[in-house]
């Protein structure tokens, strides 16, 4: 008979599940975290099925959410964000590197930093601690937790440990980054290090546009991958069609890089549904030899005024090559924002 | 020589699927309890443009986040023929503008239904609870421009609470015949304006009132 001991993990889950039952929800904002403090508790499952092999993956993940604002007097001094996820995986065949296998469970982090504010009224902000990292589209819109992605993928890295200062202007939304280069962890080994940023138009308006830059060496689970690249993204709003456009040019491990991505989406009036298609290209130069690959991507997401939120996606190659593989992959996600 | 099971895939994925299966238990065993949700704390974000637009570089701002409950929701009943819509009972944020160390007004952020989707108006309010003025935080028809905003900006700036109302039917649904003569352009967009400012007016001194209290500046 095997005995199941529990591991900080599991602690940790079973402290997050219990959270509202243990405090008053009402209450916990104010008597737990003080003024000006959300929080929230973040439950999904996900199915990932390869359909070619048949492979089914599952992915569990179980976070805490807190947002407060520090203020004195007459003005706030910056924001913390705080939110760490449990993820588990079961049967995934490829896992990100800080994951011992497909089927082990880590403590990992979203956005967790503070953004000093009190410099300038939001022009000038510093940041630190673990941010999404400043380039193209995935800036404005907000992709955490959500089948629905941009580009990162291209990059190797979402979020990551590091600082940078930020701020909007009249005219001019900014933010310029020196991370880690190691994503979930911070850790020195193979000494990664990012440079990014985006300098875009006021992302309220109806059109937007930005420029983006990324120059350093990403973290992996064999080493190190150096990526230069330079992008330029834009973004039209017409009534409930959203178009969305980024394309970047630049390097990896010292091959020439294209990269291209476009999405259409459509909203409900009610902003409960939402539907979208994507087109991803990409291109690698490789010893004298082209590779391109591209890829489209259907995916729907339903929500309810309750926090309950189901979403299906399917991704599937337009044309492949051996360098450049694309995998067919039905994805589905149930999520619970308590 | 250790006995090592390897497991198969089916075994995996049957684990997998019992694990589903217990998540979307649990998941609508949490459904049943009625907290309020909430968005992802990622997306929030202060209204800058907004306080840039509305205020000059003097003025400091600071955050008062508040609950805002049914029973505020009820009590709007009270002032107005419409209210607020039950997935606005969370939390919200006023924030409050200074200058010189002194008090100086409000602006607070809010949605309103358009039959194209959410509109998201920032208004900024006097001490007094008269209208500064408004932005277009998000709007995502081509209507919200720059002369539409300027024509209605133009009727509401500078007017009170019983001032905006008289610019309404009295079920709040169109505009009054006074109403309809100041609002020659985009009217229905006047009239999901004036709602909002009406809401704002009436939800600030509702829900606020012990921060505001708290802060000696109450009304």
């Amino acid at each position: 008979m095997q005995i199941f001991f529990p591991g900080p993990q599991h602690i940790l889950a079973l402290f997050l599940s219990c959270i509202p039952f243990i405090l008053n929800a009402e209450n916990l904002g104010s008597d737990l975290l003080g003024d000006n403090a959300r929080w929230s508790v973040d439950a999904s499952a996900r199915l990932n099925r390869n359909t070619d092999t048949q492979h089914n993956a599952f992915t569990y993940v179980l976070g805490l959410d807190v947002h407060k604002v520090f203020s004195h007097k007459n003005r706030d001094i910056g924001t913390l964000m705080f939110q760490p996820y449990l993820v588990s995986l079961n049967n995934a065949s490829s896992v990100p590197f800080f994951f011992d296998d497909g089927d082990d469970t880590q403590l990992t982090w979203r956005i967790t930093n503070f953004n000093f504010t009190a410099l300038a009224q939001g022009r000038l902000n510093i940041k630190l601690g673990h941010f999404e990292i400043p380039y193209g589209l995935e800036y404005q819109e907000d992709t955490n937790g959500t089948l629905r992605q941009f580009t990162f993928g291209d990059r190797g890295i979402k979020a990551d440990w590091g600082m940078s200062v930020n701020g909007i202007l009249p005219y001019l939304e900014y933010e310029i980054a020196l991370t880690r280069g190691s994503g979930n962890e911070l850790t020195s080994s193979h000494n990664p290090h990012i440079f990014s940023g985006r300098i875009g138009s006021p992302s309220q308006k109806n059109i937007t546009a930005g420029f983006s830059w990324f120059y350093g060496d990403v973290l992996t689970g064999s080493g190190t991958t150096e990526h230069k690249k330079l992008g330029v993204d834009a973004s039209y709003f017409y009534y409930q069609w959203q178009f969305m456009f980024e394309s970047s040019i630049g390097q990896k491990a010292g091959n020439d890089t294209q990269n291209s991505f476009a999405e259409i989406a459509w909203i409900g009036a009610k902003e409960q549904f939402k539907s979208y298609m994507q087109l991803g290209y990409q291109n690698i130069k490789q010893m004298n030899k082209k590779d391109s690959a591209s890829y489209w991507v259907v995916g729907m997401q339903w929500q309810n005024a309750y926090g309950f939120d189901i979403s299906a996606q399917f991704k599937h190659k337009l044309n492949a090559a051996p360098t450049l593989n694309i995998e067919p992959d039905l994805s589905i996600q149930m999520r619970y924002r308590l | 020589m250790a006995n090592i099971q390897v497991k198969k895939p089916a075994d995996l994925a049957t684990a997998g699927l019992a694990k589903l299966a217990a998540f979307f238990v649990l998941t609508f065993f949490m459904l049943t309890i009625t907290f309020p949700s909430q968005a992802a704390f990622c997306s929030l974000r202060d209204p800058i443009s907004a306080i840039q637009a509305l205020y000059s570089q003097e003025y400091q701002f600071r955050t008062v986040v508040t609950d805002v409950t049914e029973a505020d929701r009820e009590q709007m009943k009270q002032q107005l023929p419409f209210t607020i819509h039950q997935s606005e009972v969370a939390k919200h944020t006023l924030y409050v503008l200074y200058k010189d160390q002194k008090a100086e007004g409000f602006l607070q952020a809010r949605s309103e239904w358009a039959k194209w989707g959410l509109v998201e108006i920032a208004w900024a309010i006097n001490l007094d609870r008269t209208l500064k003025g408004f932005y277009f935080q998000r709007c995502r028809s081509p209507q919200c421009n720059d002369t539409v905003t300027r024509s209605i900006s133009h009727v509401i700036q500078g007017k009170s609470f019983s001032q905006l109302k008289s610019l309404l039917s009295g079920d709040g649904e169109t505009l009054s015949a006074y109403g309809q003569s100041v609002f020659p352009i985009a009217p229905r967009l006047a009239l999901l304006t004036l709602r909002s400012a009406l809401k704002t007016l009436a939800i600030t001194d509702i829900s606020w009132r012990k921060d505001l209290q708290n802060l000696a500046i109450a009304h």
